[in-house]
């Protein structure tokens, strides 16, 4: 087998879908002592597949707002979202510019990295594991990668959003019972023996090495010393990350009232599936054991997850084939129902969010929020809807509606994948842009997003 | 957003008038008359001239004195002031409007002098540490794993982040190889999972996949067509794995109740498009009917076993009892083995295949073994009816070239075994190779001690000295308590060797710690290090550091032996693969998107597979069969399969599927590398219309070895220009000439590209380009793709010649430019065998090999044994 439990702690973790990289021991109080003064900076991304309610002239039955800019109101779908207009923004004709003529099955697999895969499948990093990378050593687990079908599928029908460095995909978790007890249960003696016993084999072995190099590096020339000193930094860095891994063991998990969670619940049972998986996010990002959720609320050409207009909305059709309306009396309701249902699970989220009390302000407030599907209707890769909430404390603008306006006399370019539609080249924008704004609160840079540039100025506070 | 296609229009036009561009005095793939140009009389006048005014005086402008800029390409720093003098010429910023202009051929002078000193001093520059500290590339590292465990898991390293390419393309350049935190981390990971395959504990898995000898048994019905006909239909057939048991039975539990059972099948049997019909207790296959000869696409094939229950790691082995029928004139067919799953989304990969001639009087039993790791896999979860595991075996041969040549060829299976995990002996070779049964009265230490000691040799390509090898013992002390046998617990220092430096990189260190001398030559070890990774991109084996060890490699004429040893081996095929890669940037074609509105009846998915072999198969026949590397050129053969024959319309083609030698019609235009399919391709990124600028670049760079300078930075692509699509062609084309930014270098590089200009992206042949127009349908707008303008591929190369055409092209670099050709192969040769890029001091060297090559016929063999025994190859 490939597995095997002695595998570095780090490849556990990734094994599980908890992903790579060690938390940060000296900063890892926050939840706990509450001395520490700034709430930490958290980003949440949820991805809806099959494309959002976007139809032409039939404003009844559309995602979007009608109104630009600060004065806008919201469309019945999202109503729900009422308590929150103020502290959201939304994105019209925003979307991945390489992507537009791409088949919208593949708009998962690029919503969070903007990969160009038209040419070849070749994937990067996604902005969550960027995140997760620069922040995730403060927490223990730098990151938390969710969605209701479980591990990485394939591509063009991922069943995760997240994708690490190398550009592989990080498997997501799918059972809520393993996922609470990996965030909060105690690990039994054995678990906790065998995690050191993985810690010390690791750097017995990395000691070793460093050793070895050290003597080889008396017998090299200058130039060669100084590739061999690249070596050796890393190694130490790879220590450095042991080390933090084995103060966290030590450290006891949070505690928390699991008491209105009902952890045995499955995909078959969409609403409380669903609002398990966001509480365990709230969870998660409340007691700072990470600052990093991604969560796939169904995957394209996934099975569960497909089938819930038809088990929770009690449609006819399943997922795939409500996104594929034609016009036909009927359909355009379907669709909307739908929509509705997933809007009211983000609310429900977003008010466990907004009543948790942080700092001088809201969890919500000190968390990003962003609520999004890689296609429109009917499965184009242009006008993909994304709403990013919250964040206000940590360097978002919010209140807003963009809406970029029609070019003057575009000639309308038709969707090569799908024959069905055209869109404006002048009016499209690249959605990426909204991402490096995102992660500009971060103060992390995003040179690899390079279908555009600069930032969204209205929505840097 | 404007469309690329726009670039080869606006360029090929450009292109196709070279005579009105300015006069020409220099020509950048002969590169003489560059180098002559000498800097006191011939480029400080203009200097003076024309720069001097505003940049030869106190304070001067932009804080530059060209008075006093030398033109000595060793000092950095007056090389950077000279890019930047370069850059301005090129963008037509300097001199200024409004002063004083050189003329045409003033201004050319000036630019080739600048350019060609700047890439002169930039190339020795970059590579003046000589041979570094190298890391083992991805494919390096994966391919001596493999070596040194005897393992076959091919996706150990991709994992890892593929390697930058230097400035000679080429991924084994010591400096650019980077180790990060994220190696570190990786090296680990894939050293233990290897060591977990190589190296077993405990028993024998079980077996749990098994359709055993004597289980094809296929049931029929007979259909009547309406018009009378036959027709047999199979019944899908589940196999079990007692044929003979009962299926369905009663038993009585403990309590006396009756319970009903079932037998679990372990495989569904289905007969698929190709079968043709029944025989006596086997199957007979002809080739799936309607399959195009090209992509193959169609249904998973004509016999296949769907597997309901199946191990997701380990070795299998799939035995085939078969025998052909072979009507008179008719090609031998060929047997084909695939695995994967998914009967629509074809995941699968080959197996193995075997060309069949016995007859079906004398069946012959065929075995074939894999890695279950190497193949696509369904996903673990409930295994329904084509879910499962599918085993595939179908039949091939090539198609008649017209109907009626012959009839089909067919196959008779007879029998046929699946067995998974399956394991030839227990334990397996791997684990016995590296870890000898222990004598019982051998102590654990001292057996521990040989075990390590052995794969550290190998591992480290040399002697082990006593300290290295205490401080793994040491490791494995301090880690046995944890393990239940020493079978796992030896995996803690092996980790730890496969992950030291001395494995990883190829060090080639000083023995005393003294002075560090300026050169040495290399020990027989280091030797048959660098010998082993440039021939077969792997580790050293036995042979090679025996040799070492007796001291006899460094011999001459034993070094010779071993090349031609080593270029016989199957593994120089790494080389061969790696190094054509790299050199003709083949692997990207899988990056071009070919676009189905331009190429309608295009496969992207399965013909690639096929243009980027026949390259491997044409490199790897020269180089490996000692040809004469002008074949690279022009060749009257090419090596193919009947695939391509049919692609490019060769007749003759010998009955066989597999890549061989083909002699080439008198009359055609395709030997050589140059129209080939993937050069073409490669070519042309859009996957749309052709790139003559992108051809031409391709041609001078890989092919002469002379690429034209940079674009200069801040010159838009032309792309981006604000050129009114509706404007007549002409008037495009002044609009690009205007630039002189682009004049300057183009006329220079447009006409090479010209020349391709009859071929497709695809490779066809064609007489039209193509143009794009948007077609209002319905009130919806469509683009639609038609053939426009006639192909003009006629041009004027820079030294005044006319020629038209890419045969002419192959003649002229035969005919004229023979030693600059020579002089890039053995330098690209000689960068990817020293795994650094070239400088100055090296032009002497080059110039050697390619006069070797001359001497000896131009044989592929010649210059590599002399780069084997050239002093930079056997110094550090």
């Amino acid at each position: 087998m490939k597995k095997s439990w002695h595998l570095s702690r780090r490849t556990m973790l990734k094994g599980v879908g908890v992903s790579m990289a060690l938390p940060w021991f000296e900063a890892m109080s926050w939840a706990g002592d509450g001395k520490t003064k700034t709430p930490p900076k958290r980003l949440f991304c949820m991805y809806i597949p099959y494309g959002t309610c976007t139809p032409q002239n039939k404003p009844e039955f559309d995602i979007y707002p009608t109104g630009s800019g600060r004065d806008f109101k919201l469309s019945p779908i999202l109503a729900s979202l009422g308590p929150y207009q103020k502290k959201m923004s939304i994105f019209k004709h925003h979307s991945h510019v390489r992507s537009r003529s791409l088949n919208a099955h593949f708009a998962a697999d690029i919503w969070l990295t903007g990969a160009d895969i038209r040419r070849s499948y070749q994937q990067q990093v996604s902005i969550d594991q960027l995140l997760a990378e620069k922040i995730g050593l403060q927490t223990r687990y730098p990151s938390l990668v969710l969605s209701s079908e479980g591990g990485t599928g394939t591509r063009g029908a991922t069943r995760t959003v997240s994708f690490s460095k190398s550009g592989s995909p990080v498997p997501a978790l799918n059972n809520p019972r393993f996922v609470f007890q990996r965030l909060f249960a105690e690990d039994s003696s054995e678990a906790l023996k065998r995690n050191q016993d993985g810690i010390d084999e690791g750097r017995s072995i990395l000691d070793a090495v460093l050793e070895s190099s050290k003597d080889l590096r008396r017998h090299l020339g200058k130039h060669d010393q100084a590739k061999l000193d690249e070596y050796m930094t890393s190694v130490r860095e790879v220590e450095r990350r042991i080390d933090v891994a084995e103060q966290w063991l030590n450290v006891p998990k949070p505690k928390v009232d699991a008491s209105d969670l009902n952890l045995d619940v499955s995909p078959d049972v969409p609403e409380a599936y669903v609002d398990t998986m966001l509480h365990l996010t709230f969870l998660a990002l409340q007691t700072d054991s990470t600052r990093v959720v991604t969560y796939q609320m169904g995957a394209e050409q996934a099975d569960k997850a497909t089938r819930f207009p038809i088990t929770a909305c009690g449609l006819k059709k399943d997922a795939h084939n409500v996104g594929h309306h034609g016009e036909e009396k009927g359909e355009w309701e379907a669709f909307r129902t739908w929509e509705t249902w997933r809007a009211e699970r983000l609310a429900k989220f977003l008010k466990r969010m907004d009543e948790a009390r942080e700092g001088d302000g809201s969890l919500l407030d000190y968390s990003m929020v962003l609520y999004g599907a890689g296609s429109s209707s009917p499965h184009d890769h242009v006008n993909t809807p994304n709403i990013l909430l919250g964040g206000e404390k940590i360097g978002l603008r919010q209140g807003r509606f963009y809406n970029p306006e029609p070019s003057a006399n575009s000639k309308g370019i038709e969707n090569r994948a799908n024959r069905h539609s055209t869109w404006d080249p002048e009016r499209e924008q690249p959605l990426c842009r909204v991402f490096r704004t995102m992660l500009d609160c971060f103060d992390v840079e995003a040179p690899h997003l390079t279908d555009s540039r600069g930032l969204v100025s209205e929505l840097r506070a | 957003m404007r469309r690329p296609h726009i670039l080869a229009v606006v360029l090929l036009i450009a292109c196709a008038n070279p005579g009105e561009a300015a006069p020409v005095d220099a020509d950048p793939v002969g590169q003489q008359p560059r180098s002559q140009i000498n800097y006191e009389t011939g480029i400080r006048p203009l200097l003076a001239r024309y720069c001097f005014e505003c940049h030869g005086q106190e304070k001067p402008k932009g804080d530059l004195r060209l008075d006093r800029l030398s033109p000595d390409w060793s000092n950095l720093e007056a090389v950077s002031h000279w890019v930047e003098v370069r850059d301005q010429l090129n963008l037509g910023e300097m001199p200024p409007k409004k002063a004083k202009q050189p003329d045409a051929k003033e201004l050319a002078r000036l630019v080739d002098w600048v350019s060609t000193g700047v890439n002169k001093a930039l190339r020795s520059h970059s590579a003046e540490s000589k041979i570094v500290f190298r890391r083992l590339t991805k494919q390096q590292y994966g391919n001596s794993l493999r070596d040194l465990l005897g393992i076959t898991l091919q996706d150990l390293e991709s994992d890892l982040p593929d390697e930058q390419r230097s400035a000679e393309g080429f991924d084994n350049n010591g400096e650019l190889l980077v180790t990060s935190p994220f190696h570190i981390e990786m090296y680990q990971k894939i050293a233990r999972r290897a060591l977990d395959a190589a190296i077993v504990t405990g028993d024998e898995p079980k077996v749990t996949c098994s359709v055993p000898s004597g289980s094809l048994k296929f049931e029929y019905t007979v259909e009547v067509k309406k018009d009378g006909r036959k027709e047999k239909r199979f019944k899908h057939l589940w196999l079990y794995d007692h044929p003979d048991k009962p299926k369905e039975w009663y038993e009585t539990d403990k309590n006396g109740r009756k319970v009903f059972r079932r037998r679990h099948p372990i495989a569904l049997c289905r007969v698929g498009g190709g079968a043709q019909g029944l025989d006596e207790g086997g199957v007979v296959l002809s080739r799936s009917y309607g399959v195009n000869p090209i992509s193959q696409r169609r249904d998973f094939g004509p016999l296949w076993f769907d597997c309901s229950r199946f191990p997701y790691s380990g070795t299998f082995q799939v035995k085939i009892t078969a025998g052909a029928t072979i009507p008179d004139n008719a090609p031998n067919p060929t047997l084909v083995v695939y695995l994967g799953y998914d009967t629509e989304m074809m995941h699968r990969a080959e197996v193995g295949r075997v060309e069949l001639t016995n007859s079906t009087d004398d069946l012959k039993q065929f075995v074939f073994t894999g890695h279950l790791d190497n193949f696509p896999m369904p996903k673990p979860g409930k295994i329904t009816k084509q879910s499962g595991l599918i085993l595939t075996i179908s039949s091939l041969y090539p198609t008649p070239q017209k109907r009626g040549d012959w009839a089909e060829p067919t196959i008779l299976v007879k029998n046929f075994e699946f067995t998974a995990p399956f394991h030839e002996v227990w334990p397996p070779r791997s684990h016995t190779k590296l870890l000898p049964p222990k004598p019982a009265d051998v102590p654990e230490q001292v057996y521990v001690r040989q075990v390590v000691e052995r794969f550290m040799k190998r591992a480290f390509r040399r002697p082990v000295k006593k300290a290295e090898l205490d401080r793994m013992m040491k490791l494995y002390a301090s880690n046995r308590s944890r393990y239940g046998s020493i079978e796992a617990a030896i995996k803690v220092p092996l980790t730890a060797v496969l992950c030291s430096p001395s494995f990883l990189y190829l060090s080639e260190p000083y023995t005393n710690s003294g002075a560090v001398p300026t050169s040495r030559a290399l020990n027989d070890f280091e030797l048959a290090s660098r010998l082993s990774y440039f021939l077969w991109n792997t580790t050293p084996d036995a042979k090679l550091l025996q040799l070492a060890d007796a001291g006899r490699l460094g011999d001459e004429r034993t070094l010779r032996a071993q090349v031609k040893r080593m270029l016989a081996d199957p593994k120089a095929w790494h080389f061969v693969r790696a190094f054509t890669d790299q050199w003709l940037k083949v692997e990207q074609i899988d990056n071009i998107a070919i676009n189905a509105l331009y190429y309608r009846d295009f496969n992207n998915r399965y013909q690639k597979r096929d243009f980027k072999n026949e390259v491997y198969q044409f490199v790897g026949h020269v180089l490996l069969n000692d040809r004469s590397c002008l074949d690279f050129v022009d060749s009257d053969y090419l090596v193919l399969n009947h695939r391509l024959a049919h692609y490019y319309q060769i007749p003759g083609m010998s009955q066989r599927s597999g890549f061989q030698k083909v002699v080439l019609p008198k009359d055609s235009d395709r030997g050589g590398l140059l129209t080939m399919v993937a050069p073409l391709m490669v070519t042309t990124p859009s996957g749309e219309e052709t790139s003559i600028v992108k051809r031409a670049v391709y041609f001078m760079d890989r092919l002469m070895g002379t690429p034209p300078p940079p674009p200069p930075p801040n010159v838009p692509d032309f792309n981006e220009q604000q050129i009114d699509e509706s404007l007549p062609v002409k008037q495009k084309l002044e609009f690009h000439r205007t630039k002189t930014a682009c004049a300057n270098c183009h006329r220079k590089i447009d006409a090479w590209g010209v020349l391709f200009e009859s071929y497709d992206a695809v490779g066809r042949q064609r007489s039209q380009y193509f143009a794009e127009r948007i077609k209002e349908d319905k009130g919806r707008k469509r683009i639609e793709v038609y053939h426009g303008a006639k192909i003009d591929d006629g041009a004027e190369l820079p030294d005044g010649t006319r020629i038209t055409g890419v045969k002419a092209l192959k003649d002229y670099v035969l005919r004229k430019r023979k030693e600059v050709f020579l002089k890039n192969v053995a330098s690209k040769l000689l960068s990817y065998a020293l795994g650094r890029s070239l400088s100055l001091t090296d032009e002497p060297l080059v110039d050697e090999l390619a006069q070797t090559l001359a001497k000896n016929d131009y044989r592929a063999h010649a210059l590599i044994e002399a780069i084997v025994t050239s002093k930079a190859f056997r110094s550090k």
